[in-house]
């Protein structure tokens, strides 16, 4: 695989790639890409696609059961922000962003 | 004194009888780590105090008379990608180090009201994306059968704190045969649910469409316990099914294995296989004919593209579902001036190399220009494989299989080499794709001595089935009675 | 002059295209995928919750109500809504988006090609596609160039949104202030969003492009965000018209961006034209061909024109969403029986009301230019139809409401910006209407002075009720007739010409008796009594 198209992947994938990673991913994807065409060759003209609920569609009569639009307890900042690598009274703190 | 070998059940019912006290049973757990996980690494945390006092509490309950589930009181581990409130919760990944959920998983939550202790969290490949534990970014785990083996993954803490007689119960999870590959390799009873049993609230998603939580234990009797107090409707994970729980306890005795038709996938036992395993797992199949179940060859011709479906399916939504992890709102930050180079640095310094592949992999099946040819086939093609065991459950009630193609393989053996890493989940893969529910078993030994596994595949929601054609082939067998001698 | 002319000629040159995306906050309780509140206004990551701060592990859960009212919406559109339908995910980092991919629909909307019929015109506005979404934190930028950070509040992560998606179809900006108008109205008549701009509950962008008149193809468009009135939405796209024009004119080529509006820039000020000099060379924009001087562009809008669009940063590089259907959900059935139902629920709509009022058959018949008025603001449709189910006459509460009503929310200097807001409760206006009927107040005194008296109660939170406040005013009506006779008899006495007029048959001259009369009465003698009186002392002054 071609060195733009993979910096160009790990860029919408939001990861810093250093060289030598992207050198070793450059093997590694064409083999795996390579294994995984192997779908190709089976015929799926007119076949819908897989849906993870098919089997529960059929067990379960009428409609599905959604969430009541009731308001349950939230945490509270603190809590919020318990985890935060970085925070301020405002929340949780990034870089500054200019738009 | 009770055994480390004792089953959850007898546990339960030497609880219930106040012969034995829970807080002595988790001291002699506590001890049996102590003195063997320095071996093993099953273990990320162990909280001693927490774990006691739970005990206490329970002992109290039981004490006063109180009526509880079977669970109550006995020590169950936890794969440590499931949230514990306020406990730290890893997925074994450096990129959450530190990090403390604020809620706790539906299964949590579930393990709480039914009075178990939960008893730290298990090692697992990181964000159970492996198959031999080897991924995690904090520890190897070795297989109790023998210390170089790996113990097989995503669940590889799981199995091996069973195997070692560390604790009767543990919590895995199946995305692949997370649960099932690594209870053969381990020599314990493990089972993957439907997708939908188990509410997945809480569990550290990879791959939402195939993951499931599941139950991993001594035998069979055990698991119907632990899958009895996890199973059902949550109303926070709507893919959860309303599909009513039976009593799986219960369902045990009700079995008939004259009236059992076994399908054998012909395609399993032709497949790259280790002669031990096909002879070993060929001989349970004569068991269950001997006792007048009928035995006929199915085919799943499709079996072969579903490694490669898999491969699509599973990094696609782990390319997604791990998104989240930034920098921004929790877990590990890396350097950065602005907020791209922050968030990217963050992932690259906190995501391990297996991990990062298949990201890459996930993002690159997602994008323009290849969604139709790769992701949307695959969905095409899973259908298929779908419609394939549809066809093979009419002519039989089950599928009988061997759990992974080798008895195992050595710690850095395949490391350098994902692609055979991925050809360890050849047996088990297929089971996700479709959704049916898939145990694994021990059914013999290899000459080297290590556990052989047996997977006994089923129909949707087939739960009860299977935990009884597993019950009545352990009460005919001891395999599941074995232990590694080192750990006695 | 000559300058003026040819920059008409380039405007008459080209057409303006526009297309609209709508965002309008869902009017839940809850979020859109978990229990946490949608109030606005709260401290920061106060309405937040391990689903909405996307922690690890949590699943979202769909909310009943928000897809009742977007299936709703989209049968209020006449939308094609599939037997079957889902959500997606759109992949893209962003730290107010805290899973870093938001769910959407993509693939299979809810509503797909339907239209709106515009309130002033009747016009029909083809809407592309209806759909339901989560909405995204807020970045806070805090004041003061010290602090090198920006902050993210969740607060809105995982409110529910309906996202509109008209076609390309406006040509002109008053068709655009039509349909902003006619969907707010629609919004509020489906009771599925409050309709505020100013909390952010409605939010607008538009696509502009533009291309010679006559052509087919269409040019390069931009997007234009941060719209957050609409007015801005307006200026915005005029802006945003005049600056490609301008740019074609000079020999460049619009680009395909996103573009910010900034009602702040003012072209008069020097410090304002180096900023969009500065802009026009930046890396990215520095394309001459995409870039164009101020001075041609503010030639083609009306003098002191303020504000402007500039390019979106972080928007820069091309995107690529990924899309896939969301794993964490299944899918949702929408069966023929429940869009039946839904759409037989549907309220009726303005133009179906406007129909309503106006039927001379009809209960209500009211002059067109009164149900018009009353029919485009959903409040006030509200406010007058509790008075009709309090049982008061069509015509008088359709004249309460256009008047008394439509005034006080007019009045800038209150706080009353709808008939909602409106202090004085139709209980009132009901007890007030029976006191003129029982002629114990004038009407003129009654939605005059008792009225004004009855917003000033009821603002400061006062309970009296129109009867005391008549009392306390002392507006009670004069019946006293022997007082009132007196005052005829002055009025006739006062006003010679007039009694002339009428005898030549000018009708209007009356009134001279009667703003007389009522002078002297201050507005207390009920008009009836007044004009049994006159008639009876004009009579044989005409038969003379």
């Amino acid at each position: 695989m071609e060195l733009d198209r993979l910096q160009h992947l790990a860029k919408l994938a939001r990861l810093a790639l250093r060289d030598d990673e992207l050198e070793a991913l450059a093997q590694h994807m064409d083999k795996i890409v390579q294994a995984v065409s192997t779908l190709q060759d089976i015929n799926t003209d007119d076949v819908e696609v897989f849906n993870h609920d098919d089997a529960f569609a059929e067990a379960e009569q009428g409609p599905r059961r959604l969430r009541p639009d009731l308001v349950t307890p939230s945490l509270s900042a603190e809590q919020a922000l318990a985890n935060a690598p970085k925070q301020g009274p405002q929340g949780f703190a990034v870089p500054a962003i200019h738009d | 004194m009770t055994s480390p070998w004792s089953s959850a059940f007898d546990l339960s019912q030497a609880l219930k009888s106040r012969s034995l006290r829970s807080e002595q049973l988790c001291q002699q757990a506590l001890e049996r780590v102590r003195c063997h996980d320095s071996k093993i690494g099953a273990f990320l945390t162990v909280d001693a105090d927490a774990i006691l006092e739970q005990a206490r509490a329970i002992d109290q309950r039981l004490d006063a008379g109180e009526a509880l589930s079977p669970l109550a009181g006995i020590p169950v581990g936890i794969k440590d990608n499931l949230c514990v409130q306020g406990q730290e919760t890893t997925a074994a990944s450096k990129i959450l180090s530190g990090y403390k959920p604020p809620y706790d998983a539906h299964v949590i939550s579930a393990l709480r009201e039914a009075g178990a202790v939960l008893f730290g969290k298990l090692n697992l490949d990181e964000f159970a994306m492996g198959s031999s534990t080897e991924n995690s970014s904090r520890q190897k785990t070795h297989n109790p059968w023998h210390l170089d083996y790996v113990p097989g993954g995503s669940s590889g803490g799981s199995a091996a704190a069973v195997a070692a007689g560390l604790l009767p119960l543990t919590l895995g999870s199946d995305t692949g045969g997370s649960i099932r590959q690594p209870a053969g390799l381990c020599g314990v009873t493990g089972l993957k649910p439907t997708y939908g049993r188990v509410s997945r609230f809480g569990l550290l998603a990879f791959a939402s469409s195939l993951d499931q939580i599941g139950p991993m234990g001594r035998d069979a009797r055990d698991l119907a316990i632990l899958l009895q107090a996890i199973a059902g409707r949550d109303d926070r994970d709507l893919t959860s099914s309303e599909e009513p729980v039976p009593d799986y306890l219960g369902a045990l005795e009700n079995v008939d294995i004259g009236s059992m038709t076994i399908g054998l996938p012909t395609e399993f036992f032709e497949m790259t296989l280790d002669d031990e395993v096909r002879q070993t797992v060929m001989a349970a199949a004569k068991h269950y004919e001997a006792q007048g179940a009928k035995l006929v060859d199915v085919s799943l011709s499709l079996n072969k593209h579903a490694i490669a479906c898999y491969q699509i399916v599973s990094t696609a939504e782990a390319s997604s579902n791990l998104g989240r992890y930034d920098g921004i709102h929790y877990g590990h930050r890396g350097p950065g001036e602005d907020i791209i180079e922050l968030m990217a640095k963050s992932r690259d310094e906190g995501f391990g190399d297996e991990v990062k592949r298949r990201i890459m992999l996930g993002t690159f099946v997602l994008s323009t220009g290849f969604y139709d040819a790769y992701y949307l086939k695959a969905q095409k093609v899973r259908r298929l494989i779908a419609e394939e065991y549809a066809r093979a459950f009419e002519a039989c009630d089950v599928l009988l299989t061997p759990a992974s193609p080798i008895a195992g393989f050595k710690i850095g053996e395949n490391m350098d080499d994902p692609l055979t890493m991925y050809a360890a989940d050849t047996m088990t893969v297929s089971v996700n794709l479709v959704g049916v529910p898939g145990l694994v078993m021990p059914c013999g030994f290899s000459s080297g001595g290590l556990p052989i596994g047996l997977q006994l595949i089923g129909k949707h929601w087939s739960e009860a089935d299977l935990l009884a054609w597993a019950w009545w082939y352990q009460q005919s067998t001891d395999f599941h009675t074995k232990h590694p001698e080192a750990f006695a | 002059m000559t300058a003026m002319l040819e920059n008409q000629e380039m405007l008459a040159k080209y057409e303006l295209v526009v297309g609209l995306e709508v965002h309008a906050q869902l009017n839940t309780e809850s979020k859109l995928f978990c229990g946490c509140s949608t109030a606005f206004g709260a401290d920061p990551n106060t309405h937040v919750c391990p689903v909405c701060l996307g922690h690890p592990g949590t699943i979202p859960a769909l909310n009943q109500q928000a897809f009742d009212k977007i299936l709703k919406l989209s049968l209020a559109f006449a939308c094609k809504v599939p037997d079957v339908t889902y959500m997606d995910r759109k992949n893209y980092y962003y730290p107010d988006l805290p899973k870093n991919y938001q769910i959407s629909q993509e693939y299979d909307p809810i509503g797909r090609d339907g239209e709106i019929q515009l309130i002033n015109t009747g016009k029909s506005i083809g809407i592309h596609n209806v759909h339901l979404e989560e909405d995204a934190g807020k970045l806070i930028h805090p004041e003061g160039a010290d602090d090198a950070h920006s902050y993210v509040d969740l607060n809105r992560a995982g409110t529910p949104l309906a996202e509109i998606v008209t076609y390309p179809v406006f040509r002109a900006l008053d068709e655009i202030d039509d349909f902003m108008e006619s969907l707010r109205t629609l919004l509020l008549y489906l009771d599925v969003c409050d309709g505020r701009m100013e909390q952010g509950s409605l939010r607008f962008e538009a696509s502009v492009s533009v291309r010679e008149f006559g052509a087919e193809e269409m040019g390069k468009r931009s997007e234009i965000k941060n719209l957050n009135s609409m007015k801005s939405v307006l200026k915005g796209v005029q802006f945003e018209y005049a600056r490609q024009v301008a740019l074609l004119e000079s020999g460049g080529v619009p680009a395909q961006e996103t573009r910010l509006w900034d009602d702040n820039f003012d072209a008069d000020q020097a410090r304002c034209q180096q900023q969009w000099q500065a802009d026009c060379e930046r890396p990215s924009g520095s394309r001459h061909s995409e870039s164009v001087g101020i001075e041609p562009v503010m030639a083609l809008l009306p003098e002191n024109f303020k504000g402007r669009t500039r390019v979106m940063r972080s928007k820069e590089e091309a995107a690529d969403y990924r899309y896939f259907p969301e794993p964490d959900l299944p899918r949702f059935p929408v069966t023929a029986a429940r869009r039946d139902q839904l759409r037989a629920e549907l309220p009726a709509l303005p133009g179906q009301l406007c129909g309503r009022y106006t039927d001379p058959q009809g209960e209500y018949r009211l002059k067109p230019y009164h149900a018009q008025i009353i029919v485009k603001d959903w409040h006030l449709q509200q406010y007058f139809q509790s008075l009709i189910d309090s049982g008061m006459l069509a015509k008088k509460a359709a004249n309460l409401v256009t008047n008394q009503v439509l005034a006080l929310v007019n009045d800038k200097s209150n706080d009353i910006e709808t008939a909602t807001d409106c202090p004085v409760r139709p209980v009132d206006l009901i007890d007030l209407q029976r006191a003129v009927d029982d002629s114990v107040v004038t009407a003129n005194c009654a939605f005059d002075k008792v009225f004004k008296d009855l917003v000033k109660e009821r603002m400061s939170g006062g309970e009296a009720s129109v009867k005391q406040l008549i009392e306390k005013g002392g507006y009670a009506a004069n019946t006293d007739q022997d007082e009132i006779l007196g005052w005829v008899k002055e009025a006739i006495a006062a006003n010679e010409k007039a009694v002339e007029d009428l005898k030549k048959g000018k009708k209007k001259a009356r009134g001279a008796f009667m703003g007389y009369i009522m002078k002297k009465s201050r507005g207390k003698a009920p008009p009836k009594l007044v004009n049994q009186l006159l008639d009876a002392e004009l009579k044989p002054l005409l038969e003379e």
